[in-house]
């Protein structure tokens, strides 16, 4: 689904460069739940953007959804951000002008859909995320927890391929973290949507089916299933 | 969902927005007053100089503007009877009324003092106010040796309603003639140069002193001021037809102070505009600038998404484009509603050089002037979001997702 191949990737820092990604490779199956950990400044959040169609790499390849999308320019890549990839930020990112429901309708409203049929699917959605209660009501009307929900909702309706999760649960408390994860797991098993999570939280590891530790730009080390959160907190 | 977006976005910081409305309202309340002033205007001194002074038309004798001899009324109208009957069987012709301009030396037996005058018929003159009697009467049509005087000139030889002044000109053979009139009235015009020089006397009177039967022109007066193109092309084709080729002249061709009106007033207004015009793109442009700064992350977020870039510019283009229709409107309001007061509170305005009579102040909208108010705020307001517009669809999502 996602396939990163000898990524280099640095940023200016003032008269220096800072490598964010080294000599990176790492493939990541469709359907697959995968957890990015490590501290601030290991280059998760870079590694996401370059999955994500956000950013380009300075040197290797990178495929998404079965292009190699290196050389085509950011511009060009809208089309597929919008229909082939579902992000969720860390701060909700949601329009703070539209309610609950014409934020999860936006995605499509872009993407030419009539709005009766929108619409419904935005409504389907938010009843899915059990917020069909609270569709009328703008962000700031929403807890942290529901305006997550949100989120999570405008990166579904498109039916994306890949959901692009920087630090989903870095603003909940412990039991909105595990009812968010609940709802992401559950729609990573019923839809097979691959799930790119950047995370320092133990509980999102422990959900993960294969967490990528990363240190300075490199993958330290990967773990499968039920050890990422052991591996997590021993961490 | 675009412009729902743009046009809630504009209440997020009502103050920004309300100040940058109160800057369109502004514009468009100045280009209101400025605009309304200025065809008040125009329209005084259209209909005066059309109405009062030179008739819509002037018909004149063939090949008067080529004459050189030096007499008056060489080149006359004489027996013009069956001509006025035709013209004024015209619906669109109000009436017609002949006319001497002569001039000579007015005398009182102590003092001598050059004049212009106007020979009138008296009672279509007295449907052509050009001047306020200030003392005694207009002119009538039985008392043939009467005269009214510019104040001014009157002032000068200390004459009086009742005095008898002696009229000297020369006369249509070129032999020097006296006519001894009558003072009936004073006037005022309000034209200082026009009131020191200034008599008007019965068309009989005028003919006697220049010892002749002609009268120099026909004035043509119109029911409405926007047929005389049409009236003249009517007519010119029909003396082209008939004969004689009467010339034709129209009250455009000879107030010539309405076109410098014209053209100084549309380069101040247009002056104005401009200045006007760059304040409101200035503020609101600052404005959107602002707006496109505090929401980078949320650009970034909506590029993120799958917005394109021409939809970020659409935002912000609607945006200044709704700022515009509301300073706009609210503009057109407070105009009209000040408008209304100054037409209804008669504020008056001191004398204009050369003039000795101030006048009242009067705003005239019409439906041009206040399309082209609201046009140009509603424009120069969306013109002056493309720069930030383009700014914002610009930024590269990494940095604006990254943006405190």
């Amino acid at each position: 689904m996602i396939r990163f191949e000898q990524i280099q990737k640095s940023y200016a820092l003032g008269k220096t460069r800072l490598t964010a990604i080294c000599d990176l490779s790492l493939e990541i199956g469709e359907g697959e739940f995968v957890a990015l950990a490590g501290p601030s400044g290991s280059g998760k959040t870079t590694l996401l953007n370059l999955g994500g169609c956000i950013d380009k790499p300075d040197a290797g390849r990178v495929w998404v959804d079965g292009e190699d999308v290196t050389d085509v320019p950011l511009s060009g890549l809208a089309r597929k951000r919008r229909s082939r990839i579902g992000f969720v930020f860390q701060n909700f990112s949601l329009i703070p002008v539209l309610t609950a429901l014409e934020n999860v309708e936006y995605p499509l409203m872009i993407s030419g859909m009539p709005k009766r049929e929108r619409r419904q699917f935005a409504a389907e959605w938010l009843d899915r995320v059990g917020l069909a209660p609270h569709s009328g009501r703008k962000p700031d009307q929403l807890s942290g927890g529901q305006r997550q929900r949100v989120a999570i909702a405008r990166a579904m309706i498109s039916a994306p391929a890949v959901v692009i999760a920087d630090e989903p649960t870095a603003n909940l408390d412990s039991v909105t973290t595990e009812n968010i994860l609940d709802l992401m797991e559950e729609i990573n098993r019923e839809t097979q949507t691959t799930f790119l999570v950047a995370t320092h939280d133990p509980l999102v590891m422990g959900r993960a089916a294969r967490t990528v530790h990363m240190r300075d730009g490199r993958i330290v080390h990967v773990a499968q299933g039920a050890s990422c959160a052991r591996e997590a907190m021993a961490c | 969902m675009l412009t729902a977006i743009a046009f809630r976005n504009l209440f997020r910081n009502r103050r920004r927005t309300l100040i940058t409305s109160m800057v369109l309202v502004f514009g468009v309340v100045a280009m209101l007053m400025f605009g309304g002033y200025k065809e008040i205007s125009f329209w005084g001194i259209r209909e005066g100089a059309a109405r009062a002074q030179y008739g819509h038309l002037q018909i004149y004798a063939p090949g008067y503007s080529s004459d050189d001899s030096q007499r008056p009324l060489a080149r006359g109208l004489r027996h013009i009877e069956g001509l006025r009957r035709e013209i004024e069987r015209d619906p669109r012709v109000e009436m017609t009324a002949e006319q001497i301009s002569l001039m000579g030396l007015v005398s009182n037996g102590d003092k001598s003092e050059a004049f212009l005058a106007t020979a009138v018929e008296p009672s279509r003159d007295r449907k052509m106010p050009a001047q306020k009697i200030i003392s005694g009467a207009y002119l009538s049509d039985s008392a043939r040796d009467s005269i009214i005087i510019g104040d001014l000139l009157a002032k000068s030889m200390r004459a009086r309603v009742g005095d008898t002044l002696t009229l000297m000109a020369t006369t249509a053979n070129g032999s020097l003639n006296a006519l001894d009139v009558q003072v009936a009235g004073i006037f005022s015009t309000g034209t200082k140069e026009y009131d020191e020089r200034a008599i008007k006397l019965p068309l009989t009177a005028a003919q006697r002193l220049l010892q002749t039967d002609k009268v120099e022109k026909l004035l043509v007066i119109l029911r409405e001021t926007s047929a005389t193109d049409a009236v003249k092309n009517d007519l010119a084709s029909r003396f082209a037809r008939n004969g004689p080729r009467y010339e034709i002249r129209t009250w455009m061709d000879l107030a010539g102070f309405y076109r410098q009106v014209v053209m100084l007033y549309n380069g101040i207004f247009g002056f104005l505009g401009a200045v006007i015009s760059v304040i409101v793109i200035l503020s609101v442009a600052n404005t959107v600038m602002m707006s496109a700064f505090e929401r980078t992350r949320e650009i970034g977020t909506l590029m993120a998404i799958g917005t394109d870039r021409w939809m970020i510019r659409r935002i912000f283009l609607l945006e200044g484009f709704f700022v515009g229709i509301m300073g706009g409107l609210a503009g057109l309001a407070l105009g009209g509603g000040m408008a209304l007061l100054i037409n209804h509170v008669h504020i008056e305005l001191p004398p204009p050089p050369g003039y000795t009579s101030g006048y009242r102040l009067q705003i005239m909208l019409n439906s041009s002037i206040v399309i082209t108010a609201f046009l140009l705020a509603t424009c120069t307001a969306t013109l002056s979001s493309l720069a930030p517009a383009w700014k914002a669809s610009r930024l590269r999502i990494v940095e604006a997702l990254g943006h405190n």
